[in-house]
């Protein structure tokens, strides 16, 4: 009786693992390396929920391609043959925009933190729902330089394509608010192999600080370029994706000093979530045999909200996409990463990114305070000047 | 803004080294061969990884690039071999072959080592030199002076040489090179070693100043061929000046932007194929 | 003529069968039917005409560009669509002089012809949005139809496709094909009166606006474009290995190749090799160079085929 016994929850946990989520992302392609990192997140937000809730959960993950064709195609199987209660994922806003239509036209909810340009919320989506957007950045960052730095005088650089103009018009007007002087404001091509004009024009414009946007190999090219033009500002300020770990560990001391806003890196979580986050740290490690970063936070923390959604719909009594996106609409609460709530169009009015200052070869997070695990050094750029 | 045009041009010139570099190895190869290859870029990318790693596990620079090169040269001597059963077919066809080649090459690579950027980081490298009014890295000085020591190599082997001879002989007069019992296969296999080597080389170069994705390399081999078609048939001081040349205009356009650097040099290359097929330096045929 | 067979099976398979796939695999054919409208319009030139250009990316792109910012400026969908053909048409025109040349020459002129277009499409940034490219493109539209599920869209391109079969079946079959045969032998054909740049120059003319019509339909679907979309290396090279392992000198040839390298990838291939199935389609490519001269459907070539295609 007992051997039958322990084999019942088994069956039975087997037989129910009749919800489904699913989720796309660039496994492959330009976009590989973020893609799988969030992937990584992902299925670890699956397997804690489904360690503790009373059902299970089945992800089924799918490999865009960094393609937005592939990625329409993906969204497609997915719930189309799959029939998933919900998707999470997506890298690109021009990925994000054409697979989350799809979702919508099935009437699926589509939840996701990659990508930040305005026009996605936009569109008069219903089951569209994005945790990360650009106020989050531009508000904090334009904060540390008013409040932090009691800087004045601001330079902005920011890449021609349709993401960073779309941060740089939201830090610009941050920055107006808060009675700043932007004295160099200009964009560079994406493709720039040389970025030494550029700085040259930044240095000699009096700026006190500069906010640079743009991919990594604009960081890259921008902190190589800085080291033999040296510009005289005081701060090297990036904006998403800097503080990555190919670029700390192939920059190395050219990336002493500079500060990029980071979702999440440990021991940025909120005091009251540290247990949690100490748990997702450990268990990362455990089954990916490597540290996660803010890729793997977010895809985590989206998915989180995505089951917890799904879990009310299932109490509820009608598991039913419908109801997992009403669900996600009246949610709100804590995440490691940032608090969140969803407006009507989807944006979470909530989120707020930390500025993480890179010391010692490590990103420490140092603004604002409640997150904060260090102190900032002002000033300091990776060049003498 | 004198000082603006001239610290643009520098960098353009230090890039050109290495066009100067991926033009000469690809002229070799079309020369000897008639080829279009299209996996240039690819080799150029395999250097520039296997330099990578090798500095990364602690090996001398100068050995990393060296053998960055070599591996462009044994890249070079497979794909010689894989096009030897289609010598006999139109020229479109090894083409097509090269894509496939190139393919495998790319997409191997990126599964292997991902679609990152590598970028090696030497504080030295990365130091402002002066020459008066101009600053550029020290590492872009050094680069573009390898590149053109290696060029100047070239050029004294294919004179000095008798290997060398044989390649330029089969360049100039593919029949007459025949008729004076010059092995064809011999010479073209040596001119796709030791171009792709001129690829591998520049890759492992590169990627000491300059960050590099695999996914960049298509990109390289249009250059190159840019470069080849701009000079025209002629020696390999013809095609390292063509290369610079194409240095330069991108390095100047980069103040306005880059596209427009990107606008005239294959403006320029489709004018030169239509007008002035010899190139800037060549002779008619 | 079993080709004529082949292609009606074709078309009549792809005429019943969408209504009774979902979504995802109406999407696939959607994609690969582009692909496949591509593939024809290079083959007018690449395979008919012996004239192998490895820059058709300047036509599509052009194609999708018109159709794009037609619709975009408040134009009939419809009327952008064909329009889109028509500017590639255009920019065929203007490449005529490229014409000229030969083999590989003509190959790489046709790669920096697309290369200049796009620095063109990044540079005129108050025409087609610059690097940030066009959102937003009101796609096709009748009154009742969905134009947001696949459906209808797979049926527009299997028209497109039809048309454009068409249209090769005149050129191959017809006078033209004739006299472009004719060019295997081109200082012979010109000694016997055969106007060699005029007939090239037609099938460049067609070959244009087909593989522009091909990238309006893209715009108009996708209905999202920039520069190094638009005038992605891959448009350029697809629908010339596609040609070349399906059969250049015919006209199912372009399509076979194009529907079994794609919908092979992504039903076949992908579910094995997760990852890295680009390796596999390099290594096919490699493999059916070396060993299948004349393409894996070389037996059409060989047997339906009454002219021989230029080399």
């Amino acid at each position: 009786m007992r051997r039958i016994g322990f084999l019942l929850p088994l069956v039975f946990g087997l037989a129910l693992a009749q919800y489904k989520i699913g989720s796309h992302l660039p496994l492959t392609g330009s976009l590989s390396r973020i893609g799988t990192e969030m992937a990584n997140g992902v299925r670890l937000a699956v397997e804690h929920f489904n360690a503790t809730a009373p059902f299970k959960v089945e992800l089924v993950l799918l490999d865009d391609e960094s393609s937005p064709a592939k990625a329409v195609a993906a969204v497609e199987r997915l719930v189309g043959r799959e029939r998933v209660l919900g998707v999470t994922g997506g890298y690109g806003s021009n990925i994000i925009g054409p697979a989350s239509e799809v979702a919508e036209r099935a009437r699926v909810p589509y939840i996701t933190s990659g990508g930040l340009t305005r026009d996605l919320t936009q569109r008069g989506f219903r089951y569209f729902f994005r945790f990360t957007n650009v106020e989050g950045y531009a508000v904090v960052a334009a904060d540390l330089i008013a409040q932090g730095f009691r800087a004045k005088r601001v330079a902005l650089a920011h890449d021609d394509g349709a993401g960073g103009t779309d941060v740089a018009r939201a830090v610009r007007a941050k920055l107006q608010a808060l009675g700043l002087q932007l004295v160099f404001d200009s964009s560079y091509p994406g493709r720039s192999t040389d970025l030494k004009p550029l700085l040259e024009q930044i240095g000699r414009s009096g700026a006190e600080v500069l906010i640079f946007i743009g991919y990594e190999n604009n960081y890259a090219t921008a902190l190589r370029g800085a080291q033999v033009v040296r510009p005289k500002v005081n701060a090297f300020v990036g904006l998403y994706s800097l503080i990555t770990p190919s670029l700390i560990q192939d920059l190395g001391p050219l990336m002493e000093g500079v500060y990029g806003t980071e979702p999440w890196t440990n021991g940025s979580a909120p005091v009251a979530l540290r247990a949690e986050e100490a748990r997702f740290v450990r268990d990362y490690r455990g089954r990916f045999g490597q540290t996660p970063g803010y890729l793997a936070a977010l895809g985590y923390v989206q998915t989180q909200i995505l089951l917890n959604a799904l879990k009310k719909a299932v109490e509820s009594g009608s598991p039913t996409p419908e109801a997992v996106r009403d669900a996600l609409a009246t949610s709100q609460g804590e995440t490691l990463v940032s608090a969140y709530r969803f407006d009507e169009k989807g944006d979470n009015v909530l989120y707020r990114t930390v500025v993480s200052q890179v010391q010692k070869g490590r990103g420490v997070p140092v603004w604002p305070k409640e997150r904060a695990y260090g102190r900032w050094v002002y000033p300091q750029v990776p060049w003498t000047r | 803004m004198m000082e603006l045009f001239l610290n643009a041009l520098a960098s353009g010139l230090a890039q050109g080294g290495i066009y100067a570099l991926i033009g000469v190895g690809l002229a070799l190869i079309f020369g000897a061969m008639h080829v279009v290859n299209l996996a240039h870029g690819e080799v150029l990318v395999a250097g520039a990884l296997l330099a990578y790693l090798l500095a990364g596990a602690g090996l001398p620079l100068w050995g990393a690039i060296l053998l960055g090169g070599g591996l462009g040269g044994l890249l070079g001597l497979g794909l010689y071999g894989l096009l030897l059963p289609v010598r006999r077919e139109p020229p479109i066809s090894s083409m097509v072959l090269t894509y496939g080649v190139a393919l495998v090459i790319l997409y191997g690579l990126v599964e292997a080592f991902g679609t990152d950027l590598r970028n090696l980081t030497y504080p030295a490298w990365v130091r402002p030199v002066h020459l008066g009014p101009i600053r550029l890295a020290l590492g872009e000085i050094i680069t573009l002076g390898m590149a053109l020591l290696a060029v100047g190599g070239v050029a004294w082997f294919l004179k000095q040489s008798w290997p060398g001879l044989a390649v330029r002989a089969l360049t100039q007069n593919r029949e007459a090179a025949m008729a004076l019992g010059i092995s064809p296969l011999a010479a073209e296999a040596l001119a796709f070693a030791l171009g792709s080597a001129l690829a591998g080389l520049a890759g492992a170069l590169l990627v000491v100043v300059q960050p590099i994705a695999p996914m960049a390399a298509p990109l390289f081999t249009v250059k190159a061929f840019v470069v080849v078609v701009l000079a025209g048939l002629t020696s390999p001081l013809g095609v390292a000046l063509a290369g610079l040349l194409l240095g330069a205009v991108e390095g100047l356009s980069a103040l306005v932007n880059p596209a427009w650097g990107e606008l005239v040099a294959f403006l320029t290359f489709v004018l030169m194929l239509l007008f002035r097929p010899q190139g800037l330096f060549g002779r008619r045929r | 003529m079993k080709e004529r067979g082949l292609l009606w099976l074709l078309f009549a398979l792809l005429l019943i069968l969408p209504p009774f796939l979902d979504e995802y695999l109406r999407h696939l054919l959607v994609s690969s039917l582009t692909l496949a409208l591509l593939a024809v319009g290079w083959n007018l030139l690449g395979g008919f005409a012996g004239q192998v250009s490895f820059g058709h990316a300047a036509f599509f792109g052009l194609g999708a560009y018109g159709a794009g910012i037609l619709s975009k400026a408040g134009l009939d969908p419809w009327l952008a669509l064909f329009l889109g053909g028509g500017v590639a048409f255009l920019g065929s025109v203007v490449a005529l002089p490229i014409l000229r040349l030969h083999g590989a020459y003509f190959a790489l002129a046709m790669l920096a012809y697309a290369e200049v277009l796009r620095t063109l499409a990044i540079l005129l940034e108050g025409l087609t949005g610059g690097a940030a490219g066009l959102f937003s493109i009101p796609g096709l539209y009748l009154p009742g139809v969905d134009f947001g599920a696949k459906l209808a869209n797979l049926y527009v391109i299997l028209g497109l496709l039809l048309v454009g079969v068409g249209v090769a079946f005149r050129v191959r079959y017809g006078p033209l094909g004739l006299g472009l045969a004719a060019l295997g032998e081109e200082e012979a054909a010109r000694a016997g009166g055969v106007p060699v740049f005029r007939l090239k120059a037609q099938a460049l003319f067609l070959s244009a606006f087909f593989s522009g019509l091909a990238g309006a339909f893209q715009a108009l679907y996708i209905r999202f474009l920039e520069p190094p979309y638009a005038f992605s290396l891959e448009w350029s090279v697809y629908p010339l290995v596609a040609s070349f392992l399906g059969g250049r000198g015919t006209v199912v040839g372009p399509i076979l190749g194009t529907l079994g390298l794609y919908l092979g990838a992504e039903l076949g291939v992908k579910q094995v090799l997760e990852r890295g199935y680009h390796i596999a389609t390099g290594a096919l490519v490699v493999l059916v160079v070396l060993f299948l001269r004349r393409g894996v459907f070389g037996f059409l070539e060989g047997r339906y085929a009454v002219v021989r295609p230029r080399g």
